[in-house]
């Protein structure tokens, strides 16, 4: 079964500006440096918060990686074999980060009290990743359903 | 073909991509002097000095024991100290971020060898140590080590190092320094108005250079001591 390109293409788009985005405030962060703040004003305090570390690593470090997960999936999908599994891993993933970043979105808002512009687009991307991830699962539970797809090929 | 086209752009691009953040990150990001933060422009009584107390260059630091950077500065530092002794005021202001696991326990330690008149002998052994002891997992042992290696009353330094007064004061210089918006660090202040951080041991000497000679000129006016937020 061939996934609507209305799919793919805005989910390859959102995992390359969620990886852009993670991968820009770990250079920052490895670098000792806070990014520029715009819209609002919380990004130093955010960013140099204990809640921006995990395990001695910048917690933008996994973000990076998980954006990078799912733009390799998807582009694989896109640029390979066509084979469906590829691009319903990446789907499968989406609620990670989509709680992951609602988590993130809660300390800001309610425990740190400031809000970091690039952490918000990133949870904005994530949102958008699990809508998409979650329309493609629901299309193809849908089709299942009524026998037009096998969804293990 | 095509697959392996598409993926060397992919990878070329992400590279070059990140290659312009890291020029990004190092133009814009580094903090910028903008004059919107001041403090001010003498010595409190609970700050730790090295030079000349009296001097009318006061080189107030804000720097935290794991920062890399504020390791970077330390050698810096201590060549301004060789060659500025007379000329200026070194002021070393505790500013430990939440992110370093480690930076407040130092910083008391610090403070716990202070009581008993061995502060920069402390700090001098925590920042030329810092790639040591940073990858610990408990470092109370090192600064203990440190203690008697000073040649301090151990049992006294563990006392103070455990007491809730050098705490408190190491949090409340912590809160000083976010309440003035700072969030980064080492941040430096000349005479009590926020710099640029220099980029190396002569643009730092430039700008002290260029301080003491406003200072001794007939004309110069006298240094701010405005208070920022």
């Amino acid at each position: 079964m061939k996934i609507s390109r209305w799919l793919t293409i805005p989910f390859l788009l959102f995992s390359a500006l969620g990886l852009l985005d993670a991968t820009y405030l770990t250079i920052e962060h490895f670098i000792g440096v806070t990014p520029p703040c715009f819209i609002v004003q919380g990004c130093p305090v955010v960013l140099t918060s204990k809640w921006s570390i995990l395990f001695g690593q910048p917690i933008s470090l996994f973000g990076a990686v998980f954006y990078l997960i799912l733009f390799v999936l998807c582009l694989s999908y896109l640029t390979g074999s066509g084979r469906p599994k590829i691009f319903y891993t990446a789907a499968l993933l989406t609620p990670i980060s989509f709680a992951t970043s609602a988590f993130l979105m809660y300390i800001q808002f309610f425990v740190i009290k400031q809000i970091c512009v690039y952490c918000t687009f990133s949870a904005i991307f994530s949102t958008i990743l699990f809508g998409l991830g979650t329309t493609t699962l629901l299309d193809l539970c849908k089709k299942s359903k009524s026998g037009l797809a096998n969804p293990v090929q | 073909m095509k697959q392996i086209s598409i993926w060397g752009g992919v990878i070329i691009g992400f590279i070059l991509i990140i290659w312009g953040m890291v020029f990004l990150a190092n133009r814009y990001s580094t903090p910028k002097a903008n004059g919107t933060i001041s403090i001010e422009n003498k010595i409190q009584s609970d700050d730790w000095v090295r030079g000349n107390r009296d001097a009318k260059v006061i080189l107030t630091e804000y720097s935290d024991f794991q920062c890399p950077a504020c390791g970077a500065y330390f050698p810096v530092l201590k060549e301004l100290e060789g060659q500025y002794s007379s000329k200026i005021a070194l002021v070393y202001r505790h500013f430990p971020l939440d992110i370093h696991q480690f930076s407040k326990p130092m910083a008391i330690a610090a403070e716990a060898a202070g009581k008993q008149g061995k502060f920069w002998e402390m700090h001098d052994l925590i920042f030329s140590n810092q790639g040591t002891w940073e990858s610990l997992s408990d470092v109370r042992e090192t600064v203990v080590g440190y203690a008697r290696s000073l040649g301090l009353n151990v049992d006294q330094f563990q006392k103070d190092f455990d007491s809730n007064e050098l705490k408190t004061k190491v949090d409340t210089a912590s809160e000083d320094a976010i309440s003035l918006g700072l969030y980064y660090t080492p941040t430096f202040f000349l005479n009590g108005k926020l710099i640029e951080n220099p980029k190396s041991l002569d643009e730092f000497k430039k700008i002290i250079e260029d301080a003491l000679t406003a200072s001794s000129s007939p004309v110069a006016s006298p240094a701010t001591s405005t208070t920022a937020h």
